[in-house]
Order: structure tokens, then sequence, then C-alpha cells
């Protein structure tokens, strides 16, 4: 039973749609939150307060419209502020170094993933953009949308997701060079 | 014969087109190995597997998390139906009242001028010993930093402000221009800007300094620095986003070249600049801005008037006729 026929069908209580929220989008929010916050335990946080206010704001919501559309501009509200939060890049490198050493016998996913060097290089390059192209690249890329769908969740204009996108391959492209010996 | 594609024009197909590719650029790719690195990078973008958390799963339960969800939901709606409630509103009402009050105060104790009889008692610290002095001139020597007025006035000042608090805003709209005419203008100041953004408080500062500094880059330091002030109300505290939105907007209102612009923001070296000030600010105790440093000796804490400043200047040149050598003579203030 999808969330549209839960409010059809009037069986929309707060247990019913937070249990379909967490059963259906908590993964793909998780992702997006870790993507963007790089702290496993901050997304956490921010998946939990994402789906709390789409619950609040359920009446907010249109039956058939986009609601993973919806679901993920909550997420990235919610973890612009996280970021805010935060206090410099170089806290939250370290607060990365930290997690990444705390349990030394299981390898954390970063860990996993950043077997390849230029894997390493280009989450490392991706961490520098600033937060409107990381935003633009982490939902384009980590997250396969498309980028009219990108468009909607920012709430911009498709041709500023590709303006966003056009730079951000440039810079992308010139912090890669200049890493490179 | 076809004429040959250029770099961004190859680019430009790459980034629309993907991995479909037609034998024109093909072509260019076997002969351009730094388009093949692009193309090489859009590749490993669209794999996806540079992002570490590509596969992630969340650790805690999903039916604690659930039950977590639904109990703070069930708290927020009845906190909500409380405060619509008489008896919610008669509650709420002393509460707001009493942060608003709480507000008031520590924002006027924050804020407020202070008369010349205590800043001589409060406000100013009283001058450093000569090794510990020499230290912080040289600290402070170290930074290259945008300067007003004659480089052999008798008194230097050097401003910490954050571009974010509101005292450096009234300070920037309401005693610069004064401090500009009487004292700066006349030979009597030299006046150097250091950016101190107070991060806690004021999220958006350090960007905001990074865009002053990078406006300095190019010859205007000083309408940035009144910009972002007289600005203040349109980007504080309203993300990093939007901030960015309008320093670039007010960049482009001044002339400046924005690419330009836009790389020296994001830059290793803007970032060092600003945190070697920050640095100095601390080789000299501020916590709190604005803050002022007379003649490397004295700091003087919070916005002041121009009566204050014009008593500070004129005890600090008499002080500086008795001393052999003006302390910031030989730094990087440009």
């Amino acid at each position: 039973m999808n969330l549209d026929t839960l409010l059809a069908n009037g069986e929309a209580t707060d247990e019913a749609v937070v249990e379909y929220l967490v059963a259906n989008y908590r993964t793909g929010l998780f992702r997006l939150a870790a993507s963007i916050l790089r702290d496993v335990d901050d997304a956490e946080d921010a998946v939990q307060d994402t789906i709390l206010t789409a619950a609040l704001k359920i009446d907010q919501y249109r039956a058939g419209s986009n609601l993973k559309a919806w679901l993920y501009t909550i997420c990235v509200n919610h973890c612009r502020m996280q970021l805010r939060r935060q206090k410099r890049r170089r806290n939250r490198l370290e607060q990365q170094f930290r997690l990444a050493r705390r349990e030394p016998g299981t390898p954390t996913p970063e860990q996993m993933s950043i077997r390849s060097e230029a894997n390493a290089a280009l989450w490392e390059a991706v961490g520098r953009l600033n937060e409107k192209h990381r935003l633009t690249v982490i939902l384009r890329y980590a997250h396969n949308l498309p980028t009219g769908e990108i468009a909607e969740i920012l709430q911009i204009s498709d041709g500023t997701v590709r303006s966003r996108l056009h730079y951000a391959h440039r810079k992308l492209h010139r912090l890669l060079t200049e890493s490179t010996p | 014969m076809k004429p040959q594609l250029d770099h961004e024009a190859v680019r430009r197909i790459l980034d629309t087109h993907g991995a479909s590719r037609s034998s024109a650029i093909e072509g260019h790719l076997a002969q351009c190995a730094e388009c093949r690195a692009y193309a090489a990078m859009l590749a490993q973008l669209r794999r996806r597997t540079w992002n570490p958390y590509h596969e992630a799963r969340p650790a805690r339960d999903e039916r604690i998390v659930a039950t977590d969800i639904a109990r703070r939901l069930r708290r927020r709606r009845r906190f909500r139906w409380f405060l619509r409630r008489p008896a919610g509103r008669t509650v709420l009402a002393p509460v707001v009242a009493l942060v608003v009050l709480v507000a008031a105060v520590v924002l006027t104790w924050r804020g407020q001028p202070v008369s010349a009889p205590q800043i001589a008692m409060d406000n100013v610290a009283p001058p450093a010993s000569e090794a510990a002095l020499a230290a912080n001139v040289a600290t402070v020597c170290d930074v290259v930093a945008p300067a007003l007025g004659a480089t052999d006035a008798p008194v230097t000042i050097i401003e910490f402000v954050d571009f974010q608090c509101p005292f450096c805003a009234r300070h920037a709209a309401e005693t610069m221009p004064a401090l500009r005419e009487s004292l700066i203008d006349s030979g009597q100041l030299r006046y150097v800007s250091y950016a101190f953004p107070v991060d806690r408080q004021h999220p958006e500062a350090r960007l905001a300094a990074l865009a002053a500094h990078c406006a300095g880059v190019q010859e205007a330091y000083w309408a940035m620095h009144k910009r972002l002030f007289a600005t203040q109300a349109l980007w504080s505290a309203r993300g990093a986003a939007v901030a960015g939105a309008h320093f670039a907007l007010v960049a482009a209102e001044l002339g400046l070249d924005a690419d330009r612009f836009e790389q020296c923001v994001q830059s290793q070296e803007a970032s060092a600049t600003v945190d070697a000030q920050i640095d100095a600010g601390l080789a000299y105790g501020v916590s709190r801005t604005p803050s002022f440093i007379v003649n490397g000796e004295r700091l003087v804490v919070g916005a002041q008037s121009m009566d204050d400043f014009t008593a500070i200047v004129a005890q600090a040149a008499v002080d500086a006729k008795h001393a052999s050598t003006q302390p910031f003579e030989m730094c990087n203030h440009e």
C-alpha cells in the first residue's frame, strides 16, 4: 500500500505514515544525507528529522505528486541546517577521520569505497566544491537523479542545474588536474 | 573540411551526451590528453563508486527509529495543540517576554557604545609588555591586509570585524564615515581592516570575510566592506547559498571579474589569509567584534562613538611622540 492509498482511505495515521516513510525511503534519504554531511551519525539524525517534518506536514503533500522529490527537498534543507551548525570544513574533516578510525576491525563504508586512489581523489575534490555545486553533483551523480528532479528538489530552474553541473565539472577537473603530480 | 572542435566545445558535448560520442569527439579525444582526462572524470562520476556512501545503510534498527519518530511526532502535536488553547497562550506569553528581555539585555551589553571614562577603565586592555608587544606586532605584520590613510600617520588602528555582526555594521554605517573624514583623510590615522569571523554565532561570516578579501585582490576591499555591512539584513542568517549568491551579485555590481572573484573565494590562499587575520586577533586577545588595536599597544573592545575614537587617537599620538619607531611601520598593510 502506498501513501496515496493510505491518504485516500483515511488510514494515514501518524504511526502509519511514519512506518511507511521509514520502510520505503529511509535508506535513500540516509545515503543522500551521508553524502552531503559526510558523517553517518549526523545523517541518521537528519533522516529522522526529515521523516518527522514530512509526517507533520503531510497535509501539504499533494496526492500523485513526486513524494521522493518532496522528501529529498526536506532532507536537503535539514542537511543545510546541519552544515551550518558544523563549524568549519576543517572540523568536519577531523570528525571524518575520527569516524574512519573508531572501529579498527570493521571497515566503514568510506574505507571500503576509498580503495582506489582515484575514487578518494574525486570524493575529496567534490568535498571542496561550494555547497550549491556540491549538492547538485551529489544529487546528479551519487543519486543518479535527472536534472528536472534536481531542479524540483533544490527549487531552482532546470537551466540553473545544468549551469551548476557545467561549472562543477570544470572545477572538479581543475582540482583533480592540480592534485595529480 | 569540417573545422576542428576546440576543448570547450568538446567538454560541452561530453557534459550533455556522456558516453554516446560522435567520431569527431573520438578524434579529438585521441589527440588531446586533457580532454581524455575530462571524459574519464565524467565517466568516473557516473559510476558512483567515488561516493563512499553509495551503498551505505543506516545502522539503527528500523522499528526503533519508527517508534522514536512517532513518539517525537506525538509530542510535537500535543505541544501545538496546547499552544492553540487559551491556557497555552497564557503560559507562552511570559516565556516569550522573558526570552525577548534576555535577548535585549545581551544585545545591549554586547553592543552599547561606552563613554570615554568607561573605555579607560573597562574596554581598553593595559599595554602589553615590550616582549609580548614585539611578538604580537610580528604576528600582525605577517598578514597582508587592506589599509586606508597615510603610511606615515602617527597612529595606526587595526579593526577586527565580523561582517555578520550587527555592531560592526553599526560601526561601519555610523562611525566609519566620520572617522574617515576627520582622522584618516587628514593624515592623523592609518586604518587597517582584519577579518575576525565568529563562526559559532555567524555561520556566513567567514564566507563574507573571503568575499571582502577577494574584492580586495581586485582593489575593491573598502567598497565591498561598505556594501556587505549595508546589505547585511539581506544575507545574514539566510544560509551559505543565499549569502554566496548575494556576494557574487555585489561583486558584479562593483564591476569585479566574476571568474577571478569566484576562484579566489574558493582558494586556499584566501582561506589562509583570513585564518592569519584571525590568528593575529587571537594573539592580541580579541574575542569579540568589533575590536580595535591602537598602535599595536592597546586593545579596544566594542563599537565606539566618534568622540571616543578622537580621544583614543589623540592619546595614542601623544604616546607615539615618545616612541622611537612606529610598531606597524614595516607591515604588509596595503
